[in-house]
């Protein structure tokens, strides 16, 4: 059976292998819409540049990346389990190229995770400006030299104590961010995931990893509060804007040679 | 170019304590059927395991059809059918696209087969997985080992928790397919009777060791338990050279050894100056004696 043929049959077997897989993307992706859906709740700007850059979900990331790429490997008592939710076991001992079964497990881990970011996307086009109010003047100038084309509202225009900016293309910048940083997540964890699986706690340590990104956007947020200086999600965003082709050139490659380097290492694991 | 389809030579594995299997060397026959017999943690499934290519051995080599199982691709995969001894069929997963996914990956599945055994085991299409009974779990996995029309066939335990006709099925089942296409079969179990049934030659694996590997009437004649007695000096002291197992009593030694070896009853009785007594032993007696130690 030819790569493709065999890639299209794992691919369908493992999108009805588990309903629970469209559960979490459901649950942690749908927040992704809100920030995007706030100008068509009668506002016509928005409060924060931070708070609509800020993503607390990524974490989902890692969690489909641990059920679909090695679901045994990272479930507690996953191995010894009497019965299996995943079938890692039927399928490598079924006529497959392991290759190909690592792409399709992956291709849906990555269809998962990046479907809603790419909604986002498609949502803003719809309504592709941005204006965002921004108090604190190390941001503003940032984003005004960062950040293509973005303007301070002339003064007639202002309806508050404090300055807008207006981004055009705001609002899709900030969901190819917000699809960029999934993008970068799944890549990271994917890595992870692949280095960890030989080592005999490393579904330890990736849990642990796990946790940590949950709460570690909290802990940006509160380092920020009032300091006037850019978050690091703003700082990531205006990198990301001032340096969009250069940013997606390097992801494509490294999303390219970590998915080649991760299923010749992933043939060589043991189940 | 070895011609046993299934070849096993100086293989140990450990997981994270001692070594679950050691030293294991065997070869099956091609068109033959090898029971593999042991007690729970003997080490037959880790055995499995290595031929089906799930784990590596961490000395030795495993080969099937001349090729190391780890490495081999689709093209070689689809002649080695693989049952497990666990549930591992995925289960939310229907009846149907379990079967599905068997047409589309093998060239060569036999769908009839499929088909009929379906209808045979009476198993619903469209039940998933987890919903059928442990049994009808087991038949589907059995199905989608042979349906491919492997030449090589692995079996782990595959009539655990079968009824006695639905055992009886699965045995005629693999004579067939070894009638049709010759395939090669290993399979354990703890059910003895099946063994003697099908199997033309046996294994016995005690602590990760091949006690025995030879024909089940090879075995009958060749292994006894001898009762030496009537001591004129009390109990000899020491181990016994060539015995699978030695009971000390308080006025006899029982001994199970073979009788063709080079320390034969005669040989130790003339040494001890006894008399002894000798007993056929059937195949439960022997897995008993030689899994005991």
């Amino acid at each position: 059976m030819n790569t493709p043929k065999q890639f299209w049959a794992l691919f369908k077997f493992q999108s009805t292998i588990n309903p629970f897989i469209y559960f979490f993307p459901l649950v942690f992706g749908v927040p992704l819409l809100i920030p995007l859906m706030h100008s068509s709740f009668g506002k016509d700007y928005h409060p924060s540049l931070d708070t609509l850059l800020m993503i607390q979900n990524l974490f989902f990331v890692g969690m489909i990346g641990a059920m679909l790429v090695s679901p045994e490997k990272y479930q507690f008592g996953g191995l010894n389990a009497s019965t299996s939710y995943y079938g890692t076991e039927f399928l490598l001992t079924r006529a497959i190229n392991r290759p190909v079964l690592y792409r399709a497990r992956v291709t849906l881990w990555y269809l998962l995770v990046l479907i809603l970011p790419l909604i986002t996307v498609l949502h803003a086009l719809n309504d592709p400006d941005l204006v965002v109010e921004e108090y604190a003047t190390t941001v503003q100038q940032s984003c005004l030299t960062q950040v293509p084309g973005s303007t301070l509202l002339p003064s007639e225009t202002k309806k508050h104590s404090t300055e807008l900016i207006s981004i055009p293309r705001g609002n899709v910048l900030v969901a190819e961010w917000q699809f960029w940083m999934f993008l970068l997540t799944a890549i990271a964890t994917q890595v992870l995931l692949v280095l960890l699986h030989p080592i005999k706690y490393g579904k330890f340590i990736f849990w642990a990893f796990f946790f940590a990104m949950i709460f570690l956007p909290l802990i940006f947020i509160f380092d920020t509060i009032g300091k006037g200086t850019p978050s690091l999600y703003e700082a990531l965003f205006f990198s990301f804007t001032s340096h969009q082709l250069l940013c997606w050139i390097l992801t494509a490659s490294a999303l390219v040679l970590t998915q080649l380097g991760c299923e010749r290492r992933f043939v060589t694991f043991e189940h | 170019m070895n011609e046993s389809p299934i070849l096993v030579q100086k293989v140990s594995r450990a997981y994270d304590g001692p070594p679950v299997v050691r030293d294991l060397s065997f070869a099956v026959k091609p068109g033959s059927i090898y029971g593999f017999l042991g007690r729970n943690g003997s080490g037959k499934t880790t055995t499995l395991r290595m031929l089906a290519g799930l784990i590596r051995p961490q000395a030795g080599e495993v080969r099937i059809l001349g090729q190391d199982p780890f490495t081999i691709g689709a093209a070689e995969r689809q002649w080695l059918g693989y049952m497990s001894e666990k549930a591992v069929v995925p289960a939310f997963t229907r009846v149907s696209s379990v079967l599905n996914l068997g047409r589309e990956l093998y060239p060569t599945w036999d769908g009839t087969l499929a088909d009929a055994l379906i209808a045979r085991y009476d198993l619903s299409r469209k039940k998933r997985f987890m919903t059928l009974s442990q049994g009808n779990q087991r038949l589907l996995s059995f199905i989608m080992a042979i349906a491919p029309r492997p030449r090589v066939l692995l079996l782990d335990e595959p009539a655990a928790n079968l009824d006695v006709v639905a055992r009886r099925e699965i045995l005629d089942d693999i004579l067939d397919l070894i009638r049709d296409c010759g395939c090669t079969v290993l399979f354990s179990t703890h059910i003895l009777s099946d063994v003697e049934r099908v199997a033309d030659e046996i294994g016995i694996l005690a602590k990760g060791s091949l006690r025995v590997s030879e024909t089940l009437d090879s075995l009958k004649d060749s292994i006894r338990q001898v009762r030496f007695f009537g001591f004129p000096n009390g109990i000899p002291a020491g181990d016994i050279p060539e015995s699978f197992r030695a009971v000390r009593g308080k006025d006899e030694i029982t001994i199970t050894l073979r009788t063709n070896s080079v320390t034969t009853p005669e040989t130790l009785a003339r040494r001890w100056s006894c008399q002894q007594e000798t007993r056929a032993l059937n195949l439960e007696d022997i897995f008993v004696e030689l899994s005991r130690n």
